[in-house]
């Protein structure tokens, strides 16, 4: 394979993870209304487990790594418990940070604990590994080899991508999306009306960090180790400028959003020629110009490039039914 | 709808009279009994030792001078707030530590002073989202999809359009509530509460903001729901609106009830003319 085929998948399988990352943000953000900064621990979480649950017992490859567990499971039930763990933790996150706090708050909360969990993560060397860190995690396609493993590897990315889209959709189209946008707008008059906003925060936050696990479990496996300098707390407000830039809520946005931050801008960079006086300066215009694109749409354009679509019904219209049940009564689909 | 605009919902009798809301059925019981309510913020004394009966079918109003309590009154009960200490029974059931939500789904709804939408939402979504216990919001609807829930989802936008129909709101169905005047946001508030199928609504300063027009078609709307048997429990500054749709009146001063009757004799009364003087 050449070097920029192998490119190409690389970006591919960032792109990838990073979709199924955003997607699973954009339903806890923007369509939940919770501004989870530490959503970057889920797909630790997520990576993390994937690892423990398929490298087998610490004791081999001459014992150089530690971490807990130490299984041999096939890379479909791992990546299974990690998008389960995912949930567990984003519910746990959930808990912590959300229970009758102020949205402003509660993101102060979510970072608190993005930046706790990595230290402690970091500092306990028995635990995953410390700060060096898990490395020869393994690759479900490896036994392929060369070009015919990777190109695999992109089309169960795809494919992960395609099953988490239809689950997304059910989750933010729909009835389920519209209580939870009741939820996000007004969260007092919402549990006025008998919505439970607890649960549907909870709910919002398991599925969401499963997505991110399942996102940290295939990218763990893509690269074949990580480190708590993989998922700094950073790495959320990249999601979190995909989502405001591609627009709150609009899954069409965030997909967009998705290609032209994670991957145009920050991989886009590292093209840019190396200022021999300020090295590493053109890594940091990535990040730069991140935090200038979060502002600058916050204030010109809140909605982002593709405004939150929302489904438009008129009386007495007789439409089919999108599942094909037959006429709808009154009802016209989302445009 | 436009702002100067917010007709009254059809009426269907049910056993009432207009003349200020007796009972819907003598002798039934309450539906809502609030049994020496207090709640403190500290030192503060908000609400301090309130009781009171809701009977089935009428409309009660509360006034008082600011600071009274009266607000506190309506927080606690709705559940936004616990209380310190007292009783709260709705329709049989002790719900005083039950949560906002749970009261709602028993059919304890309120409104806000200044009306709440979701603005994200349509005008209509704001109606169909209020419907409890719908089939799409369980773990059978996530995974079985429309075909599980279609059916019930048509049922309930339908009715929703009809009761935008009804207020003359069905052209602002499709728009997005947070673009809508503040009149419509009334009437948006008022018909999500509807959609709840409500057995008491609590209702705080809705006249306020209103034109003098709007009210009275807002008083048309809440005694034309009292009609339909709804119980409401309103608090309400203006005082002649106070008089024209509530069958009794409770007046608070320094957290507590100091008198109740109707708003005629209330008037008269020595106590409640010191507390808004005083108050």
């Amino acid at each position: 394979m050449t070097g920029i085929a192998f490119y190409g998948v690389v970006l591919l399988v960032y792109l990838g993870t990073d979709l199924l990352a955003a997607w699973g943000l954009n339903l806890e953000f923007g369509v939940s209304g919770v501004a989870n900064l530490a959503y970057i621990v889920v797909i630790a979480a997520g990576a993390y487990t994937y690892a423990i649950l398929t490298l087998g017992p610490d004791t081999g490859n001459g014992g150089f790594q530690q971490y807990v567990l130490g299984l041999h499971l096939p890379f479909g039930v791992a990546v299974v418990v990690a998008a389960a763990v995912g949930a567990v933790i984003g519910v746990v996150i959930g808990v912590t940070g959300l229970k009758r706090i102020r949205q402003d708050y509660q993101a102060m909360v979510m970072l608190v604990i993005s930046l706790m969990a990595a230290t402690v993560v970091g500092a306990d060397t028995g635990f995953l590994g410390g700060q060096p860190g898990l490395s020869l995690i393994p690759n479900p396609f490896s036994g392929l080899g060369g070009a015919a493993g990777d190109w695999a590897y992109v089309a169960m990315v795809a494919f992960a991508c395609v099953i988490g889209f239809v689950v997304m959709r059910r989750f933010t189209g729909g009835p389920m999306g519209r209580a939870l946008r009741a939820v996000r707008d007004d969260e007092q008059a919402a549990a006025a009306m008998g919505v439970s906003v607890v649960r549907m925060r909870l709910l919002s936050q398991a599925v969401g960090g499963a997505f991110g696990g399942v996102s940290g479990a295939l990218l763990a496996a893509f690269i074949g180790g990580w480190s708590p300098g993989a998922w700094a707390y950073v790495e959320t407000l990249a999601l979190l400028t995909a989502i405001i830039v591609g627009g709150l809520g609009n899954d069409f946005g965030i997909s967009l959003g998705t290609f032209l931050i994670a991957v145009l801008l920050l991989q886009g960079v590292q093209f840019l020629p190396e200022i021999r006086a300020h090295p590493g300066l053109t890594e940091a215009l990535g990040w730069i110009t991140l935090g200038s694109l979060t502002i600058a749409f916050l204030a010109i354009r809140p909605q982002g490039v593709f405004r939150e679509r929302r489904p438009r019904y008129h009386l007495g219209d007789p439409v089919a039914d999108p599942a094909g049940g037959g006429t709808g009564s009154a009802m016209t689909p989302p445009r | 709808m436009s702002e100067r605009e917010l007709p009254a919902l059809p009426m269907t009798s049910a056993g009432m009279s207009q003349d200020g809301g007796r009972p819907a059925e003598a002798g039934a019981d309450q539906l809502l009994r609030v049994t020496d309510l207090v709640k403190h913020y500290g030192g503060v004394h908000a609400v301090d030792g309130v009781s009171f009966d809701l009977r089935p079918g009428t409309i009660t109003g509360i006034i008082g001078p600011n600071g009274a309590g009266k607000s506190t009154v309506l927080t606690v009960v709705s559940g936004f707030t616990p209380a310190t200490s007292g009783r709260i029974e709705f329709d049989g059931a002790d719900i005083t530590t039950e949560p906002t939500d749970r009261r709602a789904r028993r059919g304890l709804v309120r409104t806000f002073q200044i009306a709440r939408v979701f603005d994200g939402l349509t005008a209509l979504e704001n109606l169909i989202v209020a419907v409890p216990q719908q089939r799409s919001l369980t773990a059978r609807g996530l995974a079985l999809g429309r075909r599980f829930w279609g059916p019930e989802e048509d049922e309930i936008v339908a009715r929703a359009l009809q009761l935008m129909s009804t207020f003359g709101m069905a052209d602002k169905a499709n728009e997005r509530a947070g673009s809508l005047s503040g009149g419509q946001r009334r009437a948006v508030e008022i018909m999500r509460v509807l959609m709840t199928r409500p057995k008491l609504l609590l209702v705080d300063e809705p006249m306020a903001g209103l034109n003098p027009r709007l009210v009275r078609q807002l008083e048309e709307v809440l005694v034309g729901l009292r009609e339909q048997g709804l119980t409401v429990l309103i608090i309400e500054h203006e005082l002649d609106t106070v008089e024209r749709i509530c069958s009794e009146v409770l007046v608070m001063a320094w957290g507590k009830v100091i008198a109740r009757g109707d708003m005629a004799e209330l008037r008269t009364r020595r106590e409640v003319q010191d507390a808004y003087v005083v108050g």
